[in-house]
């Protein structure tokens, strides 16, 4: 018997094409698999009946020849997405009764291609995190075990960590989430799946809570590449209501997947492996052994201003914080706490409100830009985010995509307490880089750790050189035959 | 790098956030430690570098130039902590 949760979309897609299965039981096998495992603490607000609802409209549609690209398919969308009348946190106590009166447009593009919204996902408070600690409604639970402590309780990453965890766990068949310094990847290789940060402007940032507006950018997880593919293909897209939206023809990243990599160059950079893990060094070198097998012409490179970008990304994304989240003042949505004056109303707001990463990082943003610090900080910074963008494009007359590690080690524990945030911040030193850029990135689960964790590989690629990631990826995919989580 | 107690508070003041005095100890010492790790950017030369060259090189596309009349005043002040008026109802400021 077809155990649904564990079909990937394209499959699911033949079986309810051919009516062999309806997205009413699909959609009801993912919502008990959601309750089986609701210690992940993956969903903040579970859009159980909504889901059911909107599933038996789905069948309909498939017994009317009338179904669309995602028909009847069940996702789930990370809390920084508004979804109209559905609960929108951002993983803050701060906007816990936000319901929001308008759809987010990537949200929007998928659900009239028929997907279906099982619920939304538990983050990292704004965004900001590379463990999923830090949101207001508590940790989520990463669904791999450690071969050598399996009673120990592992980050799924962040801040997309719920996105990944519910992705890995077979509860949803992809997720959205959104990455700003690597909060897709990185969860993405956590938990064993596939994750793409795409171009800079390519899918819309319309209802998507910003974080740092400059870097953040919406994207899938799956458990396949072609699934991952398929999802991104129908929620980006131009979008009038974001200006930073970029106006391309977006293709059918799906089909035109080509496993025919011969000739591809295929850039190593050192600066990426230096101090690595043993373990992350063999599975950079597997990748090189399967791209090449295919064709693939391997050349190291060197990518001189890669230390500089978390320095970088670190002075620039609290700085856009500290002024995007300024908003959260208690006067026209989310919590607010009284106060005898205005000023005293926004200050007792705001501290009840945020959580400590939160509070730290607007204050970085607002030293950073305050009178007297400007130029030595964030004009300095964008100066140098211009270097590393530079630095990329260089590298792209000479190869044609990138192969790195995702991340520098597998998911640590989440009693682990890593209290010094620079070395939490160290997470993303791998992932950031695109952010800056503006370039795609995409992990794809590639081998276990010696605890039998999975570990990820990123590929990087010149803007709008999404289907090429696919491409290179699918042929990883291939090779590692990464077996994701059973049960 | 290091901050002082009274650059903590003045930046807690700045963006609105009440701090307590172990507060301002805490953050003062992570934050002198991000700054100080920030540091090493200090030797990058970007003298070279104008502020024009950062400009993005993408052309923006335009929209059309159409009044959108949408009234969204009642499902937007359903999210309002306090509302009187159709308007949105905060501590009097002005003495």
């Amino acid at each position: 018997m077809t155990q649904l949760t564990h079909l990937t979309i394209s499959k699911a897609k033949a079986l309810l094409t051919k009516g062999e299965i309806s997205s009413k039981d699909l959609v009801q096998a993912h919502l008990d698999a959601m309750e089986e495992k609701k210690g992940l603490n993956a969903f903040l607000t579970p859009c159980s009946d909504d889901a059911l609802k909107k599933a038996d409209l789905s069948d309909a549609k498939y017994k009317n020849n009338t179904a669309r690209a995602l028909e009847g398919i069940p996702l789930a969308y990370k809390d920084n997405f508004c979804t109209k009348d559905v609960r929108t946190t951002c993983g803050s106590k701060i906007l816990e009764n936000f319901v929001p009166p308008y759809e987010a447009t990537v949200t929007d593009n998928l659900n009239n291609q028929g997907a279906i919204n099982l619920g939304k996902l538990n983050m990292d408070e704004f965004a900001m995190g590379s463990g999923n600690i830090h949101s207001a409604y508590g940790p989520v639970i990463n669904p791999w075990k450690s071969t050598e402590d399996p009673s120990k309780k592992l980050v799924p990453g962040g801040s997309s960590g719920g996105s990944a965890a519910s992705v890995a766990a077979n509860i949803t068949m992809g997720a959205l989430g959104s990455d700003t310094g690597g909060s897709i990847r990185q969860p993405a290789s956590f938990c064993g799946i596939v994750g793409i940060k795409p171009t800079y402007g390519l899918c819309s940032r319309y209802g998507m809570i910003a974080f740092a507006s400059s870097l953040d950018q919406a994207g899938p997880l799956a458990r396949t590449v072609e699934d991952t593919a398929l999802i991104l293909q129908h929620m980006a897209g131009f979008d009038p209501k974001d200006a930073t939206s970029i106006d391309v023809k977006i293709p059918d990243y799906t089909n035109n997947i080509n496993k025919n990599i011969k000739g591809l160059k295929v850039g190593v950079p050192t600066e990426y492996l230096e101090g690595l893990h043993p373990d992350g060094q063999a599975l950079v070198q597997k990748g090189i052994e399967w791209l090449k097998a295919e064709g693939a012409e391997i050349k190291e490179i060197s990518l001189k201003t890669t230390p500089l970008a978390l320095p970088v990304y670190y002075i620039i994304a609290p700085a856009e914080a500290s002024s995007n989240l300024a908003r959260f003042d208690g006067v026209r949505y989310g919590e607010r706490v009284k106060g005898d004056s205005l000023d005293e109303m926004y200050a007792n707001s705001r501290e009840e409100g945020f959580g400590k990463e939160v509070k730290r990082r607007i204050m970085i943003g607002t030293y950073v830009l305050s009178a007297g610090y400007y130029d030595a900080f964030y004009t300095k910074a964008l100066k140098i985010k211009h270097l590393i963008t530079e630095d990329f494009n260089k590298a792209f007359y000479d190869v044609d995509v990138l192969l790195t590690p995702t991340t520098p080690t597998a998911a640590f524990g989440i009693d682990e307490k890593i209290t010094d945030p620079v070395t939490m911040y160290l997470n993303d030193v791998y992932t950031a880089t695109a952010n800056l850029a503006g370039i795609p990135g995409i992990s794809v689960p590639a081998g276990l750790d010696h605890n039998g964790l999975p570990l990820g590989l990123q590929l990087l690629g010149p803007r709008f050189s999404e289907q090429l990631l696919f491409n290179a990826a699918s042929i990883i995919e291939d090779g590692a035959e990464f077996k994701g989580l059973r049960g | 790098m290091k901050l002082t107690e009274a650059e903590i508070k003045r930046v807690a003041q700045l963006a609105r956030i009440n701090l307590n005095q172990e507060e301002i100890i805490s953050y003062g010492q992570e934050i002198t430690n991000i700054l100080t790790w920030i540091e090493q950017l200090n030797d990058i030369d970007v003298s070279h570098i104008c502020l024009t060259d950062l400009v993005p090189q993408e052309t923006m596309s335009e929209r059309p130039d159409v009044p959108n009349t949408d009234s969204m005043v009642d499902a937007i002040l359903e999210n309002a902590p306090q509302s009187s008026f159709n308007m949105f109802s905060v501590p009097k400021m002005v003495e």
